[in-house]
Order: C-alpha cells, then sequence, then structure tokens
C-alpha cells in the first residue's frame, strides 16, 4: 500500500468512529497524535488502508474524579497530563512520566491511548499504570463498554486484547493516597528523546508496596517478590532496600538490543529501585 | 481538498491525506522555512504551531491539519523590518550558524514564552529540547531566547 493511497477519515463522534472500526475491521486503524503511526507509516509499516481520526473526538478527552474512580480519556495528550491539576493531586506518578516523554513536540500530539495502542513494553505511561493497577477502557459498537486490567491488557510487544473493532476509551484508576510515597524513574540515552532502557514506577504505603518496571521483558511487569517483602518490612535499613532491590534481579527478563544489554537492564533496574526506594525512605 | 489556515491565511490543498504536513507546506504552499532533518519527531528542525502547540510537521499527517491553524516561522515576526523579539535576539546574540536549525527554534521558543513569559533557564532548556542543533553548541541559542524573555532584544 501506498502512502498515497491511505485514507484518513474524521468522524465527528465517538458512534460514527466505532463504525467505521467495525466495518472495516483489519482495513482500519484509529489514529490520535501519529507519533508512532507516521514514524512507521514512513518505515513501511503500519500502512493501513483507512485511517480512523480520533484525536480530537471529545468523547475521549475527559480528564475528572467520581465514585473512587480518576479516568483519563484516551485522546488525552503528555501535554494536557502532566499541566492538569487533578493529575497533579490524584496521580503525580502518571504525570511525572508523561513530563518525561520525547520533547515538547511530542508532548503536544501523543496521547495515552496512543502510548497504549503502540503497546511497547518501553512505552513511559505503562509501568506508572501497572502500579496504580489501572483499567483500559474498550468500546466497540456491538459489544459496548468492557473494562481490562492493565495487565492482563497487553500479550506482548504491540500487541493486546483489543479486538479490531474496539477503540480504547480511557483508562481509570483509584487515586494515589495524599501521603504516599512514590518515585518515576527512566533511564535513557540522554534526558530528552530517548527510549527508556529501563523504567520504573515505584508506590509505597504502610503494609503496601508496588513496584512496576519497563522495558525488562515482552510487556511491563510488576516485581511481585519485591512487593511482598516491602510490604512485610518492619523497618528500613540500608542493608534491607539493599537486599529486596537485588531481588528485581530475578524479578526483570529483559532482551539485549540497540539500545541496552539484557545483563545491564537486569543490574540497571536493580540500581533504580535501591535509588528509588533510597530517595523515598530517605537511607 | 484539505483546508486548514496558515499564517493567518485560508488554504487549500488537494494532497494524499498521509502526506506529512511538512511536505505540504513545503511543496505545496511554497513555505519553506520549516526544514526537514531526520523526519521522524527526533531533531525539531521542521517544528510548526498548531492551534498554537508546537508540533513536528514531519510526524503530521496533512489531513490531521483540517480545520486547524497553523503557524510557521513566515508568520512569526513581520518580516525583515520587524523582527519578532525572538528573531532579534537570535540576530543579536549570533544564536545561527548554518541556520537549518533556526526556524525550527524560534517557533520552539515563541511556543515555550506564549506559555511562560518568563521561563527560568531549566525551563528553557526543556522547552527546547526536543530541538537539535550541530553547530552552535546551543549556548547562543539558550542567551538568545534568554534574552527575549527580558524583552531587551535590540
Ligand atoms: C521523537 C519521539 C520520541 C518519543 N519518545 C517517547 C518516550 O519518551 N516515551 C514513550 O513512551 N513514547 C515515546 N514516543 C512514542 C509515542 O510518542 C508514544 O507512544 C505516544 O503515546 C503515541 O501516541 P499517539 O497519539 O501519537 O499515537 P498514534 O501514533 O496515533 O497511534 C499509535 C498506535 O495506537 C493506536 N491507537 C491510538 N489511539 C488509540 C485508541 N484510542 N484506541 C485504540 N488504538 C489506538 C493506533 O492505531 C496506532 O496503532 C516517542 C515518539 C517519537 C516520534
Ligand atoms: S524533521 Fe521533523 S523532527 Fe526532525
Ligand atoms: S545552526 Fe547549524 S544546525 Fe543549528
Amino acid at each position: 500500500m501506498l502512502l498515497s493511497e491511505m485514507k484518513v477519515v474524521a468522524p465527528g463522534s465517538l458512534t460514527e468512529a466505532l463504525r467505521w472500526l467495525e466495518e472495516h475491521q483489519d482495513r482500519a486503524r484509529p489514529l490520535a497524535g501519529a507519533t508512532d503511526a507516521m514514524v512507521r507509516v514512513k518505515e513501511g509499516q503500519w500502512r493501513s488502508p483507512i485511517w480512523v481520526e480520533i484525536r480530537r473526538l471529545p468523547e475521549l478527552q475527559r480528564m475528572d474524579q467520581a465514585d473512587g474512580w480518576v479516568t483519563v480519556g484516551a485522546a488525552v495528550t503528555y501535554g494536557r497530563l502532566l499541566r492538569s491539576e487533578l493529575m497533579a493531586q490524584t496521580a503525580p506518578l502518571l504525570a511525572a512520566a508523561a513530563r518525561d516523554v520525547g520533547s515538547v513536540q511530542i508532548q503536544a500530539m501523543g496521547t495515552l491511548g496512543g502510548n497504549l495502542g503502540t503497546a511497547s513494553p518501553a512505552g513511559d505511561t505503562i509501568p506508572p499504570l501497572f502500579a496504580l493497577e489501572a483499567e483500559v477502557g474498550l468500546c466497540s459498537r456491538g459489544g459496548g463498554e468492557r473494562w481490562v486490567p492493565v495487565e492482563s491488557f497487553f500479550l506482548g510487544p504491540g500487541r493486546t486484547v483489543r479486538r479490531p473493532d474496539e477503540l480504547i476509551t480511557a483508562v481509570r484508576f483509584a487515586p494515589q493516597a495524599p501521603g504516599e510515597r512514590w518515585k518515576w524513574q527512566k533511564l535513557g540515552l540522554r534526558g530528552a528523546q530517548a527510549i527508556s532502557m529501563v523504567s520504573l514506577a515505584l508506590r509505597l504505603q504502610p503494609g503496601f508496596a508496588r513496584v512496576a518496571f519497563g522495558a525488562v521483558g515482552p510487556t511491563v511487569l510488576r516485581a511481585r517478590k519485591c512487593e511482598a517483602w516491602l510490604s512485610q518490612a518492619e523497618a528500613f535499613d540500608l542493608a534491607t532496600v539493599r537486599s529486596i532491590a537485588q531481588m528485581a534481579w530475578k524479578e526483570v527478563a529483559p532482551i539485549s538490543d540497540v539500545r541496552a544489554s539484557a545483563a545491564y537492564r537486569q543490574q540497571m533496574a536493580c540500581a533504580l529501585l535501591e535509588r528509588g526506594l533510597r530517595e523515598v525512605l530517605a537511607v | 481538498m484539505i483546508s486548514f489556515t496558515v499564517n493567518g491565511r485560508p488554504a487549500a490543498v488537494a494532497v494524499p491525506d498521509a502526506k506529512p504536513l511538512l511536505d505540504t507546506l513545503r511543496d505545496d504552499l511554497g513555505l519553506t522555512g520549516a526544514k526537514e532533518c531526520c523526519g521522524k519527531g527526533e531533531c525539531g528542525s521542521c517544528t510548526v504551531l498548531m492551534d498554537g502547540e508546537p508540533v513536528c510537521a514531519c510526524l503530521v499527517f496533512t489531513a490531521q491539519a483540517r480545520g486547524v491553524e497553523i503557524i510557521t516561522v513566515e508568520g512569526i515576526g513581520g518580516g525583515p523590518e520587524q523582527l519578532d523579539p525572538i528573531q532579534a535576539a537570535f540576530v543579536a546574540e549570533g544564536a545561527a550558524q548554518c541556520g537549518y536549525c533556526t526556524p525550527g527554534f524560534i517557533v520552539a521558543a515563541r511556543a515555550l514564552l506564549d506559555k511562560n513569559p518568563h521561563p527560568t533557564a531549566a525551563e528553557i532548556r526543556r522547552g527546547l529540547a526536543g530541538n537539535l542543533c550541530r553547530c552552535t553548541g546551543y549556548q547562543k541559542i539558550l542567551q538568545a531566547v534568554a534574552k527575549a524573555a527580558e524583552g531587551r532584544a535590540d
């Protein structure tokens, strides 16, 4: 398929967008900020005959809090996320990750839904969403709406449980506790425009810990042994923190690629966790 | 036809939907200020404002520009006699060498100062982190933007 043969349709509502996807299934693909799509198209991939433009759909722009859930629409850009007062209060971990994405130009166009749709294990919003135990909202014309736990949403690099007739509409999660300790860390080759070699989303409350790593496995993953030890620890001294951080070595399953070797990633997963824990616990 | 506004004037182009907006601006609308360098969002030399936000025009499908307002570097300032303070500061500070990156920097800096008229040095660096320059070593560019922010461009 030539670039010049691809068509972009601009539905005016969610219902209309879902109709395009239902009628054309694998021949149609959602188009949000295009920051991944255009790069792939230029590389000769993702040559979809029909692109369904969803960037400006009003139904996908929400950012609100109700009934214990914070909900963020799929077309919300990084720029809106990181400037949002609601996000600063209820999900500072996610806002911090959004601030580390690409550059202001990428943040202006790139969306949360696009990060989930691309499903890269290095996608920077995904470890925070794992640590928040978020749910991904999917909607189709035939099946209506369903909410999938973010951990079951991803099947592998670039693969998710989304059906071709479905759109990601939003993610939702319980807000972070006001006094909770948290840390986002991203290790890339430089500050801006760098794809994560390893990333970490960390949340700690008394008796509660969430540790999610990015770019060290086929999908983002949670380090459940580290979480268990962290939530059971009575007191945190340096030795305890170091031994828990070392456990991350066995919990991650990285590959070697152009950005880093597997062994380096394993070591850095431990290092990021140790550094993050020492910072939030002041040990 | 895909219609939008460029630098305050209506534009309508008959191009493939997925043609990069950068190519449409340069080839079809004769606006060659925005430059292509990497073609994949990494260098910022193609930066334009889309509804006031800085975006990499090399990554935008032309069809996505339907109904939006685009400002290119040609739309910033009023020509050689009436430079924008950022352009004037670039001249005064000698912030350009080969000049290839300059239009992208000017547009990104304009976007930054529109949102944040008095940025700190760190905020300037962050606002321009998506723009690469292979000549100047950045120091003079950062100085020029700081100078424009203080409003004392000559
Ligand atoms: C220079 C550069 C730097 C980058 N830096 C980072 C970085 O630091 N961290 C990072 O995580 N990513 C980074 N990215 C990748 C990219 O910007 C993000 O993944 C972004 O979130 C993609 O969102 P988008 O709206 O542009 O998606 P698009 O490109 O529009 O779409 C991406 C994919 O998701 C699908 N999709 C989009 N929205 C939906 C939806 N609502 N429902 C179902 N499917 C959908 C599309 O069909 C497509 O397959 C970078 C990209 C570039 C070009
Ligand atoms: S040419 Fe667009 S970012 Fe480099
Ligand atoms: S002046 Fe030559 S690339 Fe910046």
